[in-house]
């Protein structure tokens, strides 16, 4: 794990300042689902993505922390909409290279994962209710990382949304397969050293088979 | 840092102590502890550059003069002396320091170098330092007790099974003499201060292993050698249950809180589930500090959530149903569903006009007789866990005999008892007789359904340790 976190940090096109583009090919070589996705240089593709719509198109740039505050995201885009978006985006963000993904459908509730540096006990991870409400009506657990698959299904029990990992309302997200993705995340944060400092994944949603991570933002610590 | 165990024998259980600043001034604070500790029969040695005598003890004029066999000196000057007292009692191969004064790391800079000071000392010497700013440890079955202000210490000298080990003296001091009130078993008390060398990981370490602990109790400001203590704790929270309040909520992680995760972190959600993870139990005051550590000590892990209620007045019952139903700390109660064969054996002991479903309520008339066979019926029956026993005093037909009716089957019975008193001006007399019998008690409903939560709490610790209780 170690050495392939410091791999990926060295071919980082900023030194320690990740964009989603890249922070997502590292969960993807952790064996973590994130949808398939090209990122420009700067301003529209030069080449049409080769995979199918509809797509997500998002500003991708370690500068822009909250692209939706921003207007940075536009979704379910078909190909004309997405040319024409890749053209809106550009001017409003002229510097910064945009990520067209694949839309993902889901079932569910979303799902927020995450890590933090605690100063006093290290690494530690959260998992939780997810989407744009999950600061409003906090639904978290936190543990220290690295984790077992034990703990972090009692993380999963500590939810207030634990039911629909349970058949709640014909739902059953998959229990299993978010403990696998909290164990490897656990253990990316634990291997980070000091350099880590904060993730989020969110959301990540239950396609009907497997966990995606839609959004990912991986923060270091910068020397500064 | 992996720090090797620290033998504290010495500390708990001296032959030789020696005091520093001591006068034959009233009030001197060296003078005082020196009173405190004329009864625990160890050897004393007064330290006082004038002074001959100080409570018929020889005083010594320097600590260079002190004979050898000295196994803790109680430094009571102020702080820059308290420096100089430490080296030459190091220099005389003294191995316990306690440092009482303040003035140290919490007042500024120059504190912060006297702070220093002792901590080279320690790394040169090999003494082991407590404190500074330390109220010093209390043992009451070995009537050895340094604090010199006023905490419940009379009460508490029987004793008990509680390690309290507390950061903040005063906290710890107030604590334990509300604590006493109303019936309080103490093992140890230890004030850390400010922990230049002795810490929590230490007292973990050593009350972990102590056969006479059955529960330790720590408040705490900040966790040294976190992950390690949590390590320690995991370890010796399989033989007896480890309570920490965590005061002093400190901002987690992230020195720009830019993600969700460090927002919903808040002020110390990693702590919570930390504590979680590694089998802690915690708590977030003083009052309900001492209620876990007190019916923990004395309490099995519950065997499952399921809460009968006994009680002379019917409105307690359904206050005690309420809050049992009320989902508190993530950890469900619930009222036990009695099997016919219960009720009827209630029934027939008591009067026509008692309730005799969960909720029991026996009403005012009860009388001891009826406490006691209702209580035998529901410790038999399979459905029920624990019992809840709500004593009053009044009732004409109560006599004080109850409290050994209570007790008795506390003693008898694997499953939790924990019993509600008020009695007005008195209630805490008889929370102290029935502490006195073994039975743990509470003068409200909630800290005794509180108290409930934390027996069905160290279960779950237990199991998911894979330890059978």
């Amino acid at each position: 794990m170690k050495s392939k976190l410091a791999q990926w940090r060295s071919r980082l096109r900023r030194v320690d300042r990740p964009d989603e583009y890249e922070s997502k090919r590292l969960l993807a070589s952790l064996g973590l689902n994130v949808p398939e996705g090209l990122r420009s240089a700067s301003g529209p593709l030069d080449q049409p993505p080769p995979f199918k719509g509809p797509y997500a198109l998002k500003v991708c740039s370690p500068d822009v922390m909250h692209k939706s505050d921003v207007r940075g995201v536009c979704l379910n885009l078909d190909r004309d909409a997405l040319d024409a978006a890749m053209h809106d985006l550009a001017i409003a963000f002229p510097v910064a290279p945009l990520l067209v993904e694949q839309m993902v459908e889901s079932t569910g509730p979303e799902i927020i994962a995450g890590g933090l540096m605690d100063p006093s006990l290290g690494p530690a991870v959260m998992v939780g209710t997810g989407g744009i409400l999950t600061e409003i009506t906090p639904d978290v657990a936190f543990r220290l990382a690295p984790l077992d698959t034990h703990e972090a299904h009692r993380m999963l029990k500590e939810l207030r949304i634990h039911p629909v990992f349970e058949g709640y309302r014909g739902l059953n997200l998959d229990a299993a397969g978010l403990v696998r993705l909290l164990v490897t995340v656990s253990r990316m944060i634990a291997a980070w050293d000091m350099c880590f400092d904060q993730l989020d994944l969110n959301p990540i949603v239950w396609t009907g088979r497997e966990w995606v991570i839609l959004d990912a933002k991986l923060v270091l610590r910068t020397a500064a | 840092m992996n720090l090797p165990p620290s033998d504290l024998r010495r500390l708990f259980n001296p032959k030789a102590i020696a005091v520093i600043g001591v006068s034959n001034r009233e009030g001197n604070i060296g003078r005082i502890i020196f009173e405190r500790l004329v009864p625990s029969l160890r050897k004393l040695y007064p330290v006082h550059p004038r002074e001959t005598a100080i409570l018929g003890h020889e005083a010594y004029a320097d600590i260079a003069a002190l004979p050898s066999g000295i196994d803790i000196a109680i430094i009571a000057t102020g702080a820059a002396a308290s420096v100089e007292a430490a080296a030459a009692c190091a220099a005389r191969r003294i191995p316990f320091l306690i440092i009482v004064a303040g003035g140290f790391a919490e007042t500024g800079p120059q504190g912060e170098q006297r702070e220093t000071h002792l901590k080279n000392l320690v790394q040169q010497s090999g003494c082991r330092i407590l404190g500074p700013n330390s109220l010093g440890i209390f043992i009451p079955r070995e009537r050895l007790d340094t604090i010199f202000v006023e905490h419940g210490d009379k009460a508490l000298s029987n004793g008990g099974g509680v390690a309290f080990i507390t950061q903040s003296g005063s906290v710890g001091v107030e604590a334990l003499g509300l604590a006493s009130n109303v019936g309080y078993g103490l093992r140890a008390f230890v004030g850390l201060g400010n922990k230049c060398d002795l810490d929590e990981l230490d007292f973990l370490e050593f009350f972990g292993r102590d056969p006479e602990t059955r529960c330790l109790a720590f408040y705490l400001e900040n966790i040294a050698h976190g992950r390690q203590f949590l390590e320690k704790a995991r370890e010796v929270t399989r033989r007896k249950p480890v309570i920490v309040l965590k005061a002093g909520r400190t901002p987690s992680g992230a020195r720009a809180v830019s993600s969700h995760t460090g927002r919903l972190a808040g002020m110390d959600a990693v702590v919570g589930g930390a504590f979680r993870q590694y089998g802690i139990q915690r708590v977030v005051d003083d009052e309900e500090l001492c209620d876990a550590s007190k019916c923990l000590a004395l309490l099995p892990a519950a065997p499952g959530n399921r809460v009968a209620v006994l009680t002379p007045a019917g409105g307690f019952g359904v206050m005690c149903a309420d809050y049992i139903e009320v989902d508190q700390r993530g950890i469900p109660l619930s009222m036990a569903a009695l099997q016919p064969r219960t009720v009827e054996r209630i029934r027939s002991a008591t009067l026509p006009y008692a309730a005799c479903d969960n909720p029991v309520d026996l009403t005012a008339s009860a009388d001891d007789g009826m406490f006691g066979a209702s209580l035998d019926a529901l410790l038999a029956d399979d459905g029920v866990d624990m019992v809840i026993c709500t004593t009053f005093f009044s009732p004409p037909a109560i006599s004080d005999g109850l409290i050994e009716t209570v007790a008795n089957r506390a003693r008898q019975h694997p499953k939790p008892i924990i019993t509600v008193t008020q009695y007005g001006p008195f209630t805490n007399l008889y929370l102290r007789r029935f502490h006195d019998a073994g039975v743990v008690g509470f003068p409200s409903i909630s800290r005794a359904v509180r108290a409930a939560r934390f027996l069905v709490e160290r279960a779950r610790i237990l199991a998911s340790l894979g330890v059978n209780p």
